[in-house]
């Protein structure tokens, strides 16, 4: 194993994922193993193969804003995103998924500029009641990432 | 040194419970939130002589620090509600689950209050490390890794010290002394290499063990080859022991973790208002008033006034909420995003890790994506049914669970648990899942700062901001750990005490 891997691996026990759990056999670093420590442990098998707006969705939007982008609310509430004019905004939409926003986090390190273009053209079209163009390109995206 | 790297430390810099001596009469707190920050705000403040009451979302106590037992009902953001199947006296932490030694502040409170704690076990050396890539999917047992990966690495540097630049490191007498150093704490033998002996297989296990009678003769049991430790990662499965958070002795308190919210609870009276959800927080110079939906009438609006406010609402939740604060709080409480994590628990009819597999209590480590299998840490030998912790995951395999229904969680941990024990399809009788993103009172298991983020705003969230102060383990260097929400109470609530006791000065003074 690689000094760098040594050094993640102390930069995971000093983040929030070590308060949490103990680490589980990776065979490599995952290509996300980045500063946030939310996404150190991402399996060999990442997003990376995960291509379809609708696919991304249902892996990591539908478990807050639910599979029909309806939202849902407790002490909080996390936004619908069918019929939001929030959504109708793109350069907005992309802000709020590159940067995160309040309890929500960034998804710029798990998701490349297509697969958030895919998710966000999938979010603002007929699957979530909404009818928002123009269709979003990575090079929109690309130019959000700070 | 960065800041997150202080998170590293874990050790509570805990002394001794508050001196809040001298509160003037008749002055109110309002906590908000009766999880271990609010609970533990409100032990102090009352002791210490404060009118306090407390609104809380859920109808119990406990917040994140939880547990479910057979007959509990648990409804989930997206309206799936899982009643909980266990078996009498079986439970499942969903939340925090151990204490490490060195958590003072929480132990203090368990000491106190009569919480009865027993050991829980991180590190089983009987446990096993599977990885999916590693010895074609045959998990092996903790002691085999730990033993060969400390072999090899002591032959390595044994065999070395006789070479070049590494004689530099060391003179003549210490190397002689490290050398033999390494003999015995690698298990080598005269050749100093690691192989096949009596004394690895002391460490490692024996394939026969040692007998009495007529044929105690063992057989030996041979290493596993240190490229199957390195390339598949399972030596990664050594470090989290070596992490004081996780070093022996931990506990956990007998019955499940929600035995110390239960037990400060008992200590306040009746001054907990439950299903009250937090809608606005008002304050100015003369106090504070916080409206709330009274969810026992029909989200009906009510009012609370107080002197002070301590709010323990996660961050998650407080960001979404209208309340008065000055522009440097309202940055910081929006300023921290919070983590997916998903446990899911298991029962079983009876404890085959026990019967079969000699596995009692620790933690089984793995690459498939349940991370973990949490053997229970009481009831050893128990001919009944049991509850393990099925999965511990978090990062991107936590937003696939959590996006998923919570049935399907149960299924997928039975799948793939199955791969590790194969007694799993035959044995699991029901389970259930907690899904952090879907929790309706703090909709994420737990702040994660970033080391930007910390750097601008943690002084901020932690600063009294007029007639408010905060607390959770947000305002911790222990994230996500209960201590972390002591530790932000007592300070926060000693602070408030002398800011309180200042102010009456100075009224006293004018007069």
């Amino acid at each position: 194993m690689s000094q760098r891997s040594i050094r993640r691996f102390s930069a995971l026990g000093a983040g929030v994922a070590a308060a949490l759990v103990t680490l589980a056999p990776s065979a490599k670093a995952p290509r996300a193993a980045s500063r946030n420590p939310l996404y150190i442990l991402l399996p060999e098998a990442s997003f990376e193969t995960v291509r379809g707006g609708d696919e991304v969705y249902a892996l990591i939007c539908a478990g807050c804003h639910q599979p029909r982008g309806e939202g849902a609310t407790g002490a909080g509430r996390y936004p619908a995103l069918a019929g939001s004019a929030k959504l109708a905004h793109g350069a907005y939409a992309i802000d709020i998924v590159v940067s995160g926003k309040g309890a929500m986090p960034s998804f710029k390190e798990l998701l490349d500029d297509e697969q958030i273009a895919a998710v966000l053209n999938y979010a603002r079209g007929v699957a979530l009641g909404n009818a928002f163009s123009p269709t979003l390109e990575a090079a929109d995206v690309r130019r959000a990432r700070h | 040194m960065a800041m997150s790297s202080l998170g590293l430390a874990g050790e509570s810099n805990y002394r001794a419970a508050p001196d809040l001596s001298g509160a003037p009469q008749g002055v109110r707190v309002l906590v908000l939130g009766a999880g271990l920050a609010g609970l533990i705000s409100a032990y102090e403040l009352r002791r210490a002589g404060y009118q306090v009451e407390v609104l809380e979302y859920n109808s119990r106590v406990g917040g994140r620090s939880w547990t479910l037992r057979g007959g509990d009902v648990y409804t989930e953001l997206g309206n799936e509600t899982q009643k909980v199947g266990f078996g009498e006296g079986l439970y499942f932490n969903p939340g925090p689950w151990r204490i490490p030694y060195h958590h003072y502040a929480i132990l203090d409170y368990c000491r106190k209050l009569g919480v009865a704690l027993e050991p829980f076990v991180q590190v089983n050396h009987n446990a096993l490390v599977h990885s999916s890539k590693a010895l074609g999917g045959r998990p092996v047992r903790y002691r085999e890794v730990a033993a060969d990966f400390q072999g090899y690495v002591a032959e390595l540097l044994a065999k070395s010290l006789g070479q070049s630049k590494l004689d530099e490191a060391v003179d003549k007498e210490d190397k002689e002394i490290l050398i033999e150093a390494l003999r015995n704490w690698g298990a080598l033998d005269e050749d100093l290499r690691y192989s096949t002996s009596f004394a690895s297989s002391m460490r490692r296990g024996f394939d026969k063990p040692l007998g009495g009678g007529i044929d105690p003769f063992p057989t030996l049991s041979k290493p596993l080859a240190l490229e199957d430790i390195l390339r598949p990662g399972l030596w990664q499965s050594l470090l989290p022991g070596s992490l004081q958070l996780f070093q022996t002795t931990l506990f956990q308190p007998v019955g499940g973790m929600d035995q110390i919210a239960k037990a400060i609870y008992r200590e306040l009276g009746d001054i907990v208002r439950f299903d009250a959800k937090v809608v606005a927080i008002r304050q100015d110079e003369r106090g504070a008033r916080v409206a709330y939906e009274d969810l026992r009438a029909r989200g009906e609006v009510r009012e609370i006034a107080a002197d002070w406010v301590v709010c323990t609402i996660p961050l998650s939740i407080l960001s979404q909420i209208d309340f008065d604060a000055s522009d440097a709080l309202k940055a910081g409480v929006a300023a921290v995003p919070y983590g997916a994590a998903v446990k899911i628990g298991l029962q079983f009819r009876r404890r085959f890790w026990e019967e079969d597999d000699l596995i009692f209590g620790g933690v089984t480590t793995t690459d498939l994506p349940i991370h973990q299998i949490g053997y229970p840490n009481s009831e050893f030998l128990g001919r009944g049914k049991g509850v393990l912790l099925g999965a511990y995951v978090f990062g991107s395999p936590a937003l696939e669970y959590s996006s998923i229904s919570a049935v399907e969680r149960v299924r997928r941990a039975v799948s793939l648990g199955a791969r590790i024990h194969p007694q799993y399809p035959s044995e699991f009788e029901n389970g259930v899942a907690v899904a952090w993103h879907r929790a309706p009172f703090s909709l994420g298991c737990a702040g994660l700062w970033s080391d930007a983020a910390r750097a601008e705003h943690y002084k901020n969230v932690a600063e009294i901001d007029g007639r408010l102060v905060l607390a959770g383990e947000h305002v911790s260097l222990l994230p996500a750990w209960q201590e972390g929400a002591a530790l932000s109470a007592l300070d926060a609530v000693t602070r408030l005490h002398k800011r309180i006791l200042e102010k009456a000065e100075h009224v006293a003074a004018k007069h």
